[in-house]
C-alpha cells in the first residue's frame, strides 16, 4: 500500500484531514484539501496467477502454454487457457488473442481508448471551406458523401446526436444549391447576350 | 457487447492539449479528452478508486486580479478620453471584463482534483472549481460506496495513520463501566 500525499507538497496526509465535509489545511503546506478515502485504499493488490504446471500425462493443457494446466476454455474461441492467459472481462473468460482481436475490431467497447469524431469532420468539411468559397464546389459534395459513408460508423462514446451530420448535409446542400443558382444565372445571362 | 450508457458529469477542462469532460458509466467514470477530431478515453472503475484529493488553488484569485486590472485600465481610459463615443466604447470593453470578474468570483475558487487507484494518480483536468468538485463527489460517492462498501470509521484512525507512516493517534481507552 503506497502513501496518500498532498498533491502540492507531497506530505503524507494524516487521518485527521481525510473524509471531512469541508476542506482542511495540509499539515505540510497549509493548502486547503478535501480528501476522500475509500475502502479500496486498504485493500491489498492481488497478484495474478502464473498458472499451474501440468504434472500428469493426458491432462488438458493451455493452448498457449502446453506445459501448464488448462484453467478454463475461452468463451470466444473455445481454446483451453491457463490461469496466466485467462482474461476475465465482464464475467467472460477470454484468451489474449481474442481480447486483442476484440480490441482491434472495436467489439469490446470497454477496451477502446480512442475514437474518431466523423460527425465533426463532416461539419468542418462543410463549414470551413466557405472561407475559401471557390473550393466548396468540391468540398460540399465531398461533405455529403463523407456524412453518408460514415453515418453508421461508431462515433463518440459520450452521448451525442447525429446533429452535426445533419447540419453538414444541410449546409453542403445549400452550398450546392447556391452553385446551381449561380451557374443558372451565368448561363441565362450568357443566353441573353447572344 | 452493448455500448455502455453514459451520463454527463459537471465540469469541463480546457488545456493546450484539448478539452476534457467527465461521464458517469454503470461501473466507472469515463474521462474524455478531445484533441482535434479524435477522443481518447480513460476509465476509472468505482471498485478501484482508492482516494480523491481536491486541492484549492489561488488561480481563481489570480484571474480575479487579471480581469479586475484590465477592467480598471479600460475604465481609466474611458474616463480620460474626452469623447462620448470613445468613452462609451472603452466603457463597454471595461464592463465586459468586469462581467468576467463577477462571473469568476461568483463560480467560486479554483482547484485541482486527483483520483488515485492502486497503480496511478491521475489529475482530472475537467474539475477546476471547488463547487464542481463538490457536485462530482456528491454524484459519484454513492456509486463508489455501492462498489466498495462503507468505509469503517476505525480504519480511518490508527490504521490509516500507520499506513501513512505517521505516529498513530493516541487511543483513548474506554471509560470503566461502573458496577
Amino acid at each position: 500500500m503506497s502513501v496518500l500525499v498532498c498533491t502540492k507538497c507531497f506530505t503524507p496526509l494524516p487521518s485527521r484531514v481525510v473524509n471531512l465535509p469541508e476542506p482542511t489545511p495540509c499539515p505540510g503546506c497549509q493548502a486547503l484539501l478535501r480528501t476522500e478515502v475509500f475502502p479500496a485504499f486498504f485493500r491489498d493488490t492481488q497478484r495474478g496467477s502464473a498458472g499451474e504446471l501440468a504434472l500428469q500425462e493426458g491432462q488438458a493443457t493451455c493452448f498457449y502454454h502446453p506445459q501448464k494446466t488448462a484453467h478454463v476454455p475461452c468463451d470466444a474461441c473455445g481454446r483451453f487457457i491457463c490461469a496466466l492467459c485467462d482474461v476475465e472481462l465482464h464475467g467472460e473468460h477470454l484468451c489474449p488473442s481474442c481480447v486483442e482481436a476484440g480490441r482491434r475490431k472495436g467489439k469490446i467497447v470497454t477496451l477502446e481508448n480512442k475514437r474518431t469524431l466523423f460527425d465533426s469532420i463532416a461539419l468542418s468539411l462543410s463549414l470551413l471551406p466557405i472561407l475559401a468559397w471557390p473550393i466548396t464546389i468540391v468540398t460540399a459534395p465531398g461533405a455529403i458523401i463523407f456524412s453518408i459513408m460514415t453515418w453508421k460508423k461508431p462515433g463518440s462514446l459520450a452521448p451525442r446526436t447525429k446533429a452535426r451530420f445533419i447540419f453538414a448535409i444541410i449546409i453542403s446542400t445549400l452550398t450546392l444549391i447556391g452553385w446551381g443558382a449561380a451557374a443558372y444565372g451565368i448561363f441565362s445571362a450568357f443566353k441573353r447576350t447572344r | 457487447m452493448n455500448a455502455p450508457k453514459y451520463k454527463r458529469l459537471p465540469g469541463r477542462g480546457r488545456t493546450l492539449a484539448g478539452t476534457s469532460r467527465l461521464y458517469l458509466g454503470e461501473d466507472h467514470i469515463l474521462v474524455v479528452q478531445t484533441v482535434g477530431y479524435s477522443e481518447s478515453y480513460k476509465r476509472f472503475f468505482f471498485a478501484d478508486i482508492q482516494a480523491i484529493v481536491v486541492r484549492k488553488t489561488a488561480m481563481g484569485m489570480v484571474w480575479n486580479g487579471v480581469w479586475g486590472a484590465i477592467a480598471l485600465l479600460f475604465t481609466l481610459i474611458a474616463i480620460a478620453v474626452n469623447d462620448t463615443v470613445g468613452s462609451s466604447v472603452f466603457g463597454s470593453i471595461a464592463s465586459l471584463f468586469l462581467l468576467s470578474l463577477i462571473i469568476n468570483a461568483f463560480i467560486g475558487p479554483m482547484c485541482t482534483c486527483h483520483v488515485r487507484t492502486a497503480v496511478q494518480t491521475e489529475r482530472l483536468t475537467a474539475i477546476s472549481r471547488m463547487s464542481t468538485a463538490r457536485k462530482v463527489l456528491d454524484r459519484i460517492r454513492p456509486f463508489i460506496t455501492a462498489a466498495q462498501g462503507e468505509m469503517p470509521r476505525e480504519q480511518l484512525g490508527a490504521d490509516f495513520d500507520q499506513s501513512q507512516g505517521i505516529g498513530s493517534a493516541p487511543i483513548v481507552a474506554a471509560p470503566p463501566v461502573a458496577g
